[in-house]
């Protein structure tokens, strides 16, 4: 790596131009301060969750008005005892609520609010004499019995309405809202709901279930307020873990300013690039700035140690100083790097996450390595301490004697039996973990989150409503569907894919001018088929929109007859039914496609389809992803050590950690996820560090012993410390996130503590027995070569002590 | 090679492979033929018949043809190389069947309907009824008054269309000189023989019949629009109605939830004492006194939705209702009870 004198040429200039490079870096924080200011925007787009150069994301885009509007309120009244139509108070509960929504509610679309009640929804009653077409409350809202049992046959005969707005068990119903996004106000929408929902479940007939985008924005609103006392938590944890091991105000304060200031840095980088930054992911930071703060502790561990013994505050900064830049350039680039590498997900979450991670955690370079020395400078040397025992240092000593025997003699070999047993048991396991949770509701929250249950709810009672595959066809003519071979072969598509797992019935085109034929031929069913005659497929056309709105009719086709959409409901989905769909989807397009078709057909839209193009994406992602870390980390590695057995000695905690960690996901049931992305960038680049630092010091120490096995004890015993305390304050800094209440946040930390406890495992107790047992060359080597030393003895610079 | 150590010759390794792959292949062709027992039926089912308590077929949208043998406990599909909707079907007996269908179509088997084949006919009318008197003498009838005959069990077809625009829906056969027709308009035509000339009779309505069926030359009964049904004891010389209004009227005189209640009837059918008229809405209605009164019956919740478009009944104890989506309800022995299936 870098030679010894360029390192301590850049500390003497650091030192000599103290005020010149105070007064730079000064100038880019405020810089980046302003940006912070004034740039910073912290916010949740769900849309940010996809992939937005997948095609199926494309698709949506490009014919959002054929897919509905996705700012949707979906509200399920369901009776607490029989069944709506059973006491007209229900009714009229629900004309309440859909005149509430019309009147009080901002932001609502009047368009789009349907409800039984509302006069949008008709029935065509069919009699000797002809056809008529009355709203389902017709004549009025129902009074008595008598006008509950026609509400009931109204209901029931006409088609669109029986399992769509009112369930099959007639004992929920449907109110759904579109919103304006233009005009949405969140928190008064929220406290409309409220007051709404409390009004009408009163008096007990009825409980409401709200779901659909708005209100999840509103449940995570919520949570995100508590994210403050997740912050407090941390930072008194943080201070208190500072305290306990520097015990004065100085050792307090040094690292806090290292951490803040990265985060001004990186919040400001954020700025800078317009990045929205997503709550979501705030954890990720959150462990970063504990990173920021464990770099700053080791260096000033280390500077202490120094002092200690040379009793010159310039000396021991350049001393210290000198010893700690290349492992902390390493261990900074490696975590660099590695979290840069989640970028290769496209998904605008991921990418922002990895650039502005990235960049944070680069900036630990200039407010840790380059900063530190120059604030030493100003302040007082450390008082000379009495040699107390710390509470960490009782504890530590009786692990590390096991640990210490563990790398010796016989246990050598059953550590590297119980080693690969971990490393199998691990791979055999996380081989099974599968990909779920996509759906933004599930991936947010607990299982039994309100949201969750009503999701579940509206899923359980309305088939197809949310759960919907949208397939477009896209005419290669004007007027490309208004032809009957082509409506033919969309409605033998849409049937097709019907008869499909999980699915439960399909809308298109074809079904509504069938539904009209058969009205005007005297409702015989045998009539409900597509003409044979182009010109009377275009009088149907004309006579289903002759009594519609503008737009009405987008989400089946679009107003010039070029596109239509095959809408497949399913009263089911995961992630193998949603695989199972799209394959389907793809091998009928392939047999029965011609290049003579009007249309060409087009996946996916729908909430199967924006969850497909997801679940790939996030899978495809996680399979580059992760060899990729540890391809940049072999790379790293190999560099440092000059020594391929060296770099995989390094390897070994993440080689056990990362599978590892995938098998307990799985044997505890949780779902890989968008979420396991930057876990497993996160948790390989920090726990690579571990592992520099055992192998360093071992190195080092046989330097000096040419004995591994005393070369192993020593490492343990000073090294190990490290590792302890960088450990706890890192589990420290996620830990009060499995409080939060959002799922999200919950299990991304618990994941990131699981593997960076398994890091820290591997690294003692795989490592010193594998290099006993291996005997590096490298090693050996080097124990003549004491210039190269510099480099290795401070590989375990924090735990110098 | 060492005595006593396995040692595949590389030709028994190739023929292996080629076992596997061979046994692999057929499996596979095999499970795409037959879709298993029990596979859902979701579409539109417009027609069934049984020729015995246990034996009958249905038919419906997407040339969906589907064959019981235990009395419609399960149905397995029967391959009509057509996607095109199957309106009628009708067996004269366990072996020859026909079925009919949207523009004109028409499948023969000869093999309880192992194998489907297309017969030939130009016109390309919707063919709405089919009726298979005896192994040769087979009647269909369908949109613009069209009227197919053929005496040589399908093998060609003439056309006896009517010369007048009128949807023909139903006929009934009680023997092969005897028939009735009827459709749209109250229309009621018959022949007494053979189908060489038919007259119209007098209905007393002009709304649409959708069904008729003869018991024998004299009692018959038709149901049709506004859930009327009409009955007949002197062979359709007079018609009398048992059930609705043979007046059309306009809505607002009718009243909607009258209209509703009156949902139009598509199929009836009586067997010694017993009979059914199955129609929209979940309608169904029972008699038990061989014709003479009807009663509303209580149909399977599930089943309230859709609308049953066919009934076939078997010695008045065994039969099955078809109707949307996959409907399939049977008519269990003995008590006359209906259950749905899924």
């Amino acid at each position: 790596m870098l030679p010894k004198s360029w390192i301590e040429g850049y500390l003497h200039f650091l030192l000599r131009r103290r005020v010149l490079v105070s007064v730079m870096v000064g100038i880019g924080t405020l810089f980046f301060i302003w940006f912070t200011a004034t740039r910073l925007t912290i916010f949740t787009s769900f849309f940010d969750l996809m992939p937005p150069k997948h095609p199926y994301i494309q698709l949506y885009i490009k014919y959002r008005s054929m897919f509905g509007t996705a700012n949707q309120l979906v509200m399920v009244m369901e009776t607490q005892k029989g069944t709506i139509f059973d006491d007209p108070e229900i009714i009229r509960k629900i004309d309440r609520i859909t005149v509430d929504l019309l009147q009080k509610v901002p932001g609502v679309n009047g368009e789009q609010v349907i409800s039984i009640t509302h006069p949008k929804l008709k029935t065509t009653l069919t009699s000797g004499s002809g056809i008529k077409v009355v709203p389902l409350m017709y004549p009025r809202l129902p009074e008595d019995k008598e006008d509950m049992d026609f509400l009931r046959q109204k209901i029931y005969t006409t088609e669109g309405v029986r399992g769509f707005f009112v369930s099959p068990d007639d004992k929920a119903t449907l109110i759904t809202a579109g919103f304006w996004e233009e005009y949405f106000d969140l928190n008064t929408m929220w406290d409309r709901l409220q007051e709404i929902v409390k009004r009408e479940e009163a008096d007990g007939k009825v409980k409401i279930y709200l779901a659909g985008p708005p209100v999840l924005y509103a449940y995570f609103n919520q949570a995100i307020g508590k994210m403050g006392y997740v912050f407090l938590a941390t930072g008194l944890a943080m201070i208190l873990l500072l305290w306990f091991y520097f015990r004065s105000v100085q050792g307090v304060l040094i690292p806090v300013f290292s951490g803040l200031m990265s985060a001004i840095w990186g919040l400001g980088f954020a700025g800078l690039c317009g990045f929205t930054l997503d709550p979501l992911v705030l954890v990720v930071f959150v462990l970063i700035t504990a990173r920021a703060l464990s770099h700053s502790v080791q260096s000033m561990e280390r500077y202490h140690d120094e002092y200690h013994a040379v009793h010159d505050k310039h000396e021991a900064i350049i001393r210290s100083y000198t010893a700690l830049f290349p492992p902390a350039m390493v261990s900074i680039v490696a975590d660099g790097v590695a979290i840069l590498t989640i970028a290769v997900a496209s998904i605008p979450l991921m990418q922002k996450l990895a650039f502005v991670a990235s960049f944070w955690i680069i900036s630990i370079f200039l407010s840790v390595v380059t900063l530190h020395p120059i604030i030493l400078t100003y302040v007082r040397p450390p008082k000379d301490q009495p040699a107390q025992r710390r509470l960490s240092d009782r504890f530590y000593e009786g692990v590390s004697r096991g640990l210490i025997a563990l790398g010796q003699g016989n246990l050598r070999y059953a550590v590297v039996v119980l080693f690969a047993v971990t490393m199998i048991f691990g791979l055999y396991f996380a081989h099974h973990l599968k990909t779920g949770d996509t759906e933004p509701g599930a991936a947010l929250m607990y299982y039994d989150h309100p949201y969750n249950v009503a999701f579940r709810k509206l899923n359980e009672k309305f088939v197809g409503v949310a759960s919907q595959l949208v397939i477009i066809a896209e005419g290669k003519k004007p007027e490309a569907i208004k032809d009957a071979k082509t409506l033919n072969n969309i409605e033998l598509f849409a049937r097709h894919m019907t008869q499909g797992e999980g699915a439960n019935g399909n809308l298109t085109a074809a079904t509504l001018l069938k539904k009209i034929y058969r009205t005007f031929r005297e409702g015989d069913p045998k009539w409900e088929m597509l003409p044979t005659r182009d010109d009377h497929i275009g009088q149907l056309f004309y006579l289903l929109t002759a009594g519609t709105s503008r737009g009405e009719m987008d989400r089946f086709f679009s107003a010039d007859y070029t596109n239509a959409t095959l809408t497949i409901l399913y009263k089911d989905y995961n992630n193998d039914i949603i695989h199972s769909a799209i394959d389907r989807a793809k091998a009928y397009i392939r047999e029965h496609s011609s290049p003579d078709d009007s249309v060409r057909y087009l996946l996916a839209g729908g909430l199967l389809g924006i969850l497909a193009a997801t679940n790939e994406e996030v899978e495809w992602s996680y399979r580059v992803n992760v060899p990729l870390i540890f391809f940049v980390v072999f790379l790293l590695s190999f560099l440092t050590y000059r020594s391929v057995v060296g770099a995989l000695i390094v390897m070994i905690p993440s080689l056990v950690a990362q599978p590892l960690s995938e098998a307990v996901m799985y044997l505890m049931g949780i779902d890989f996820n968008i979420n396991s992305l930057p876990v497993a960038a996160v948790g390989i680049g920090i726990g690579i560090d571990y592992g520099y630092y055992v192998l360093s010091r071992i190195v080092e120490e046989y330097e000096v012993v040419p004995d591994f096995d005393e070369a192993n004890r020593r490492a343990i015993l000073t090294t190990g410390k490290a590792i302890l305390f960088t450990g706890s304050t890192l589990v420290a800094s996620v830990v009060f996130w499995l409080f939060f209440p959002l799922k999200f946040q919950a299990e991304m930390a618990f994941v990131l503590i699981m593997l960076m406890v398994f890091h820290a495992i591997g690294a003692l107790v795989f490592i010193p027995a594998m290099v006993s047992l291996l005997r590096p060359r490298f090693a050996v080597e080097r124990g003549g070569q004491r210039a190269a030393a510099v480099a290795v003895q401070a590989g375990a610079g924090g735990g110098a002590a | 090679m060492p005595k006593g150590k396995f040692e595949p010759s590389w030709t028994a390794r190739w023929f292996t492979c080629a076992v596997v792959a061979v046994v692999a292949g057929a499996a596979t062709a095999i499970r795409g033929a037959t879709p298993p027992l029990g596979e859902r039926i979701i579409d539109n089912l417009y027609s069934t018949q049984f020729v015995s308590a246990n034996e009958g077929w249905t038919v419906g949208s997407f040339g969906s043809i589907f064959h019981t043998g235990d009395g419609g406990e399960t149905w397995r599909p029967q391959a009509s190389t057509t996607y095109e909707q199957l309106f009628g079907v009708s067996f004269a007996d366990a072996h020859n069947g026909w079925i009919v269908g949207r523009t004109g179509l028409i499948l023969h088997t000869a093999n309880g309907g192992e194998k489907w084949e297309r017969q030939k006919n130009t016109n390309e009318k919707h063919l709405f009824s089919v009726s298979a008197v005896d192994a040769q003498h087979v009647w269909a009838v369908g949109d613009w008054g069209v009227m197919l005959a053929s005496s040589d069990g399908g093998q060609t077809w003439q056309d006896r269309s009517l010369d007048r625009d009128v949807i023909l829906y139903a006929q009934s056969w009680p023997d092969s000189q005897h028939g009735w027709t009827v459709g749209e308009m109250g229309t009621v035509l018959v022949t007494s023989d053979g189908g060489q000339t038919w007259q119209d009779q007098a209905s007393g309505t002009e709304k649409t019949l959708f069904s008729i069926h003869f018991a024998d030359l004299k009692r018959g009964w038709a149901c049709g629009l506004d859930g009327i049904i009409l009955h007949s004891e002197d062979g359709g010389a007079t018609w009398k109605a048992q059930r609705g209004n043979t007046e059309v009227g306009a809505l607002e005189q009718i009243g909607v939830a009258e209209a509703m209640e009156n949902a139009s009837l598509y199929d009836i059918t009586v067997v010694g004492n017993i009979g059914y008229a199955v129609g929209d809405i979940g309608s169904l209605f029972l008699s038990t006194d061989g014709g003479v009164t009807w009663a509303r019956q209580e149909i399977p919740r599930d089943s309230k939705l859709g609308w049953i478009r066919s009934v076939s009944l078997v010695s008045g104890t065994h039969g099955m209702f078809v109707g949307a989506n996959g409907l399939m309800i049977r008519i269990a022995a003995d008590n006359v009870e209906v259950s749905g299936r899924k």
